[in-house]
């Protein structure tokens, strides 16, 4: 929307638009000057008219006050409280956009989070301050496997639970619905902040949504101290807003329509996670997002692999064979696993057999398709071993309740109860001594 | 065969039978028992693990009712402190509109005059409650006005509690003065400082 | 005369200003009141577009615009080593000082500590002629780098009329003085400025024939780059480009490094600053911080600042190459760079070519790429140095038809093509052997025929044929499965997946793997060709294929990269013997049998 005879707004200004039915939207300038000002209303420009809308210019950004009462607390994609309780005392009051973290500020990730899913802790390992995505599709579990990390998350070693903050972005009711029931079960909730924008709350408030929401993530951990983790979904439906907004300014698209900033726009959300040097709390980022068809390789997905620090992908296949987690650990990746792991963190053997699961795996999907072809009578002894290495590992180690919660070593020990399958000389990617000390199989 | 050795050897059948029905018997004993023993064990086991998720779930079921309890706890508490807040709220009002004699409202509103004809420049037309209109009326007619400037004070009274609000000859821009929105803008800081009142927090 | 204007427009990063008809182009201003960094990006008439390198939430029309009459600079000088600066060369830890954890706005620093009191030592003397480049003297930047003192390249020839005494001076104290042939006087400090788009003269451009060691065997034995040479890497996420990246910034046998984080990962660059210290200099003995310069401008810092960041990274690189020194320059990524530049030119409303990108792309990374090379500097004594360029580029949906890659391979000789497949299978370094390639080949096979063995290129040369075959047969395996094969091409199979895991994969954590030296890559690449022939000829005398590959010399040769380090490198020799003796011992076996 273009606003006519305005001279002193500034850039990113906070805009209240008040309808000729007195009904009052908010927005933000995104063009200043020359007398007009751009600005985007956050709940949608329909029912507008030319004459009779009045515009207010706050003069200020967008912010959020923040405070300790926030835990527990329901709110809408914008920060306004939904939950029927009065706003919130503010401690402070934050800029939505926040501020780009110095990397010389920050402290390196290290510290290992049990998530008690065997796939994750064992082979993918979230540590304290990572940004690590969830990849799915359309209808796949994700929002369960998410439930599950942020009911059981927890830091080995000490008894401190993670608060949980959650933006729902664009999700129908019943997601959001469920997530909030999880966390009220397993009584996280008063520890949570949910942000809610749901698939017919107007799409332009979802631009702000994982921004407040982030807010409050970065002040609950460098303010007061505690261990946030951050989960956004469905990022696809950020972007897709984004891309609404794009088209509507008529800006020159990249890729597949979205606008060429896509990429700074996503990482600054996905940068506001992290430590910080002489501060003890942290900020864990979990985004998700629907692949559309599943294609990896779409701009959303292709873009966040680039800022995120790994991923977790879900397979279709899998999915349709009923496992739970259905993680393609393949396509997976979590780049601080082996930062996060070892002698003093977690097991001295903890990484080593990360990777021979890796590599069994990749071995036994390589026989799968080689038995396609010259069939199973056709395998030779080694090949055969894969084969029940590879279906062991996705019922016995893969495949786990969704209120199942495994502890380290018991994750370990699921995987070296696969890995005996195996010969020792197969096991190339682990160190003698922890073969002699975990190995199962007949040497 | 004579009876001797019949009666020795149908001894040592019956006796034969009977260490053979002995040991069966034994052996059968034995077997209940340790029937008996294995499922005493496996009984044991189920009867723990009925125990253990039982426990869990009323460790759940626990975490549960503490965590939403204490959460209505703190609930309650946010809507009682949001009434005292309300409150609060109206009685400032209710001060701020008997105030209206004093000096410093007339510095106020001459500031606020001041303010409008410089952000929305050229002609202007003030509107301000009923009681302050004379007050607003002197003021107006004693700031300069050239050959592009005027004020006009309206009659059209407003239901506020003071201050001004401005709007250009053209109807398009409007400066919201009031005490009311004023106040209003200012209510989050406002609270915050209540609820450190009332909760006996020091500034 | 400082040019004054007003902010008339606002749009992010960028900004119109008017009454800045006396403005130059490229001229930093300052923006607004709280003084944002802007720089000059378009003149029409009185109407100046700024990029600003700081948010411009906040900003207003009617604010101040104030020239500076400079064009963006860095300042060159000792100090520069070691630390890490954003993309227009303020450093982050006095940013972090002075704002806290999170980058505030209208922060004004000096590049280095001014105050700083360094050993100069003078290398000329009264009365002596200088010209531009010249060299006046050294002082000790770090312990691993000696830093010359140059005489700012654009000046006259002129005779010294006073040089310091070897002494402790700081940067703004005058260490000479000179007058040139029309009686201009000269003052000469430690340091100079140097516009960052502007590319430092040198006096004569040499031929790239030494390779960049980088002690990464796929990139030194396969596909090698040259000092002063071009290279770039591309490869979707999940490729391991950074792990590359961080690999040659550590390993390579240069003597400065420049590491620019571009629009990457603010994590990334934390990890380097904790890691560079710790990480010992093979050569040296010396942390590789000591050598090292670090830019970064994380994908969540200011967009225009990114667009900069690579020609403060490039200028300073080229600094260092004047002093005479090898210089490595690794810029990830480029992608986010050319992102940037599309970026400020939609804010700008060009015309856009592919993708949205500017027409002027090509040009733009032509031009950076431009600026790398083995010259001989400018003035005396005589020096020579280069600056070898790496760029990361992160093509969209790994398609490498994109344009970034499209045109970053014109400018280019090395190609290290990253292979999301390979990822996925967890081959690292993930470089695809056969869509990657090096224009320096030829140039550089003498180095290595001096220097390591005068039959590096061949076995270079048969080793890859190995790799080229599998590639063929593979193909016919997917259709047939392998037994269609003959004994002989499964014997090519065999090798090739040898070769794979013990020369091509490379482990980046273990500590012997990380780096391989180039002795010992052309041994082990000696003894995959040996086996091969052995085993060719086992075959042809009625050897089992079977019995060849269940020859525990085998693990042996798969081990070697991490079992053998790079001092004890005789062992490989007895390997080699083990090697023989296992195909006589079956040889003689077979005929036992027969």
């Amino acid at each position: 929307m273009v606003i006519d005879g305005v001279t002193k707004a500034s850039f990113d200004e906070l805009v209240e638009i008040e309808t000729d039915e007195g009904e009052r939207r908010l927005g933000k300038v995104l063009e200043i000057g020359f007398g007009k000002a751009v600005v985007q209303v956050f709940e949608g420009t329909t029912g507008l008219a030319i004459t009779g809308t009045k515009v207010k210019f706050l003069g200020k950004t967008m912010t959020m006050p923040v405070s300790q009462e926030l835990l527990g607390r329901v709110f809408d994609g914008l920060g306004r409280p939904n939950d029927g309780l009065p706003d919130p005392v503010a401690d402070k009051f934050l800029d939505v956009n926040g501020e780009p973290m110095n990397p010389q500020s920050r402290e390196y990730p290290t510290s290992f989070i049990q998530t008690g899913v065997s796939v994750i802790d064992g082979m993918l390992t979230l540590v304290r301050g990572q940004k690590l995505p969830i990849f799915s599709g359309s209808g796949m579990s994700h929002n369960i496997l998410a439930a599950q990390i942020a009911r059981q998350a927890t830091v080995v070693g000490t008894n401190e639970d993670f608060a949980v903050v959650f933006a729902a972005i664009g999700v129908q009711y019943s997601e959001a619905q469920y997530f909030k029931r999880s966390l009220e079960e397993s009584g996280a909730l008063r520890r949570s902040v949910l942000f809610i924008n749901l698939a017919d709350d107007p799409a332009i408030e979802r631009i702000i949504t994982p921004r407040v929401a982030l807010t409050v993530a970065e002040y609950l951990a460098f303010d007061l101290g505690m261990h946030v983790l951050a989960i956004l979904t469905d990022m696809t439906n950020y972007a897709e807003a984004l891309r609404e907004i794009s088209a509507a300014r008529e800006e020159v698209p990249g890729r597949k329509g979205y606008p060429g900033y896509l990429y700074t726009d996503l990482a600054n959300n996905y940068e506001r996670a992290g430590r910080i040097k002489g501060k003890s709390g942290s900020v864990t980022q979990m985004p998700i997002l629907s692949m559309p068809a599943d294609d990896i390789t779409h701009p959303i997905p292709d873009l966040t692999g680039y800022i995120t620090e790994g991923q977790v992908v879900l397979g279709r296949d899998l999915f349709r064979k009923g496992i739970y987690p259905p993680v393609n650990v393949m396509m997976s990746l979590s780049r601080l696993m082996k930062d996060g792991v070892g002698e003093g963190k977690t097991r001295s053997d903890h990484m080593e057999v990360g990777n021979q699961l890796y590599d069994a795996y990749s071995r036994a999907q390589e026989v799968r398709a080689l038995a396609e072809i010259v069939g199973k009578a056709g395998l030779t002894g080694v090949d055969l071993k894969y084969l029940d290495a590879g279906d062991n590992f996705e019922t016995h180690f893969l495949k786990q309740s969704p209120d199942e919660n495994r502890n380290l070593d018991e994750t370990l020990s699921r995987a070296w109860d696969i890995l005996a399958a195996l010969p020792e000389g197969e096991l190339t990617k682990i160190k003698d001594k922890h073969i002699q000390q975990y190995y199962k199989g007949n040497k | 065969m004579s009876l001797n050795s019949l009666e020795r050897t149908l001894d040592k059948v019956l006796s034969q039978k009977e260490s053979e029905l002995i040991s069966e018997i034994d052996s059968a004993l034995q077997n209940s028992l340790k029937n008996l023993e294995s499922s005493k064990s496996t009984l044991q086991v189920e009867y723990d693990a009925i125990i253990e998720s039982s426990k869990k779930q009323a460790e759940n079921l626990k975490r549960q009712i503490i965590g939403s309890s204490t959460l209505n706890a703190r609930n309650k508490e946010l809507i009682i402190i949001e009434s005292a807040i309300d409150e609060i709220f109206t009685k400032a009002k209710e001060k701020l509109a008997q105030s209206n004699n004093e000096k410093n409202y007339e510095k106020l509103l001459t500031k606020m005059i001041q303010d409008s004809v410089s952000k929305l420049g050229s002609d202007i037309v003030i509107q301000c409650n009923k009681a302050d209109q004379k007050l607003v009326r002197k003021i107006s007619s004693q700031e300069p006005t050239g050959k592009n400037m005027k004020i006009s004070v309206s009659d059209d009274f407003l239901d506020i509690i003071g201050g001004i609000k401005a709007t250009s000859v053209d109807g398009t821009m409007t400066l919201d003065n009031t005490l009311d929105s004023n106040i209003e803008s200012l209510k989050p800081l406002i609270r915050k400082a209540i609820v450190q009142l009332l909760r006996g927090e020091k500034k | 005369m400082v040019v004054k204007g007003r902010i008339v427009w606002v749009s992010g990063p960028a900004v119109k200003a008017d009454g800045m008809s006396s403005a130059k182009m490229y001229e930093t201003v300052e923006v607004g009141d709280s003084k944002l960094i802007g720089e000059v990006i378009r003149l029409t008439g009185d109407v100046a577009f700024i990029q600003v390198y700081e948010s411009t939430s906040g900003l207003k029309p009617g604010e101040d615009v104030i020239g500076t009459g400079q064009p963006l600079s860095v300042l060159l000088g000792p100090g520069i080593i070691g630390r890490i600066y954003d993309g227009i060369q303020r450093p982050l830890d006095e940013i972090a000082e002075k704002s806290g954890a999170f980058i505030g706005r209208g922060i004004t620093t000096s590049p280095v500590d001014m105050k700083k009191k360094y050993k100069f030592n003078p290398l000329v003397k009264k009365d002596d002629t200088i010209f531009g480049g010249s060299v006046l003297g050294t002082v000790e930047e770090t312990p691993l780098l000696t830093h010359k003192i140059l005489v700012p390249p654009n000046y006259p020839e002129s005779t010294l009329t006073d040089i310091a005494k070897e002494g402790e001076y700081d940067l703004e104290h005058v260490i000479g003085q000179a007058s040139s042939k029309n009686g201009d006087k000269i003052q000469l400090k430690m340091y100079h400025k140097w516009p960052v788009r502007k590319p430092r003269p040198y006096a004569e451009r040499y031929d790239p024939t030494v390779p960049l060691v980088t002690g990464q065997r796929i990139i030194d034995t396969y596909f090698p780059i040259a000092k002063g040479g071009t290279g770039a890497i591309p490869g979707g996420f999940g490729t391991g480009k950074t792990v590359t990246l961080h690999q040659i910034a550590k390993w390579a046998d240069s003597k400065v490094v420049v590491y620019i984080g571009c629009g990457e990962r603010g994590n990334e660059m934390t990890e380097v600053l904790v890691e560079f210290p710790h990480l010992i200099d093979p050569r040296s003995q010396r942390p590789l911080m000591e050598r090292t310069v670090l830019v970064a401008n994380t994908s969540n810092m200011p967009v225009a600042a990114r667009e900069a960041s690579i020609y403060t990274g490039v200028t300073m690189a080229e600094y260092y190459r004047d002093m005479g020194y090898d210089v490595v320059l690794v810029a990830d990524s480029t992608s986010r760079w050319a992102e940037a530049l599309r970026e400020m030119s939609g804010r700008l409303e060009e015309m856009p070519a592919e993708e949205g990108y500017p027409s002027y792309l090509a040009s733009r990374l032509a031009e950076f790429y431009e600026r790398a090379g083995r010259i001989r500097a400018l003035g005396s004594p005589d020096r020579s140095g280069s600056v070898t360029l790496v760029g990361a580029v992160s093509p969209s949906g790994a398609d490498f038809t994109e344009p970034v890659t499209t045109h970053t391979i014109r400018f280019i000789k090395t190609f290290w093509a990253l292979d999301t497949r390979l990822a996925y299978s967890r081959h690292y370094p993930s470089i695809n052997w056969m869509q990657s390639y090096s224009g320096y080949l030829e140039d550089i096979s003498k180095w290595w025929k001096e220097n390591v063995s005068p039959d590096w290129y061949d076995l270079r040369a048969e080793s890859y044929h190995i790799l080229q075959r599998e590639d063929t047969l593979k193909e016919i395996v997917r259709l047939l499965g392998p037994e269609a094969l003959p004994d002989e091409e499964k014997l090519v199979l065999e090798v090739a997946r040898m070769i794979k895991i013990g020369i091509l994969q490379q482990n980046s954590f273990d500590k012997v793997d990380t780096y391989c030296g180039p002795a010992k890559q052309l041994k082990l690449v000696r003894l995959m060709v040996k086996f091969y022939k052995e085993a060719q000829k086992a075959l042809k005398e009625g050897k089992s294929l079977a019995d060849i590959r269940a020859l525990p010399i085998i693990t042996t040769l798969l081990r070697a990269k991490f079992e053998v380090t790079d001092e004890e490198i005789s062992k490989l020799e007895e390997i080699d013997k083990q090697l023989s003796d296992s195909f006589k011992g079956n040889i003689e076996e077979v005929k036992v049998s027969v």
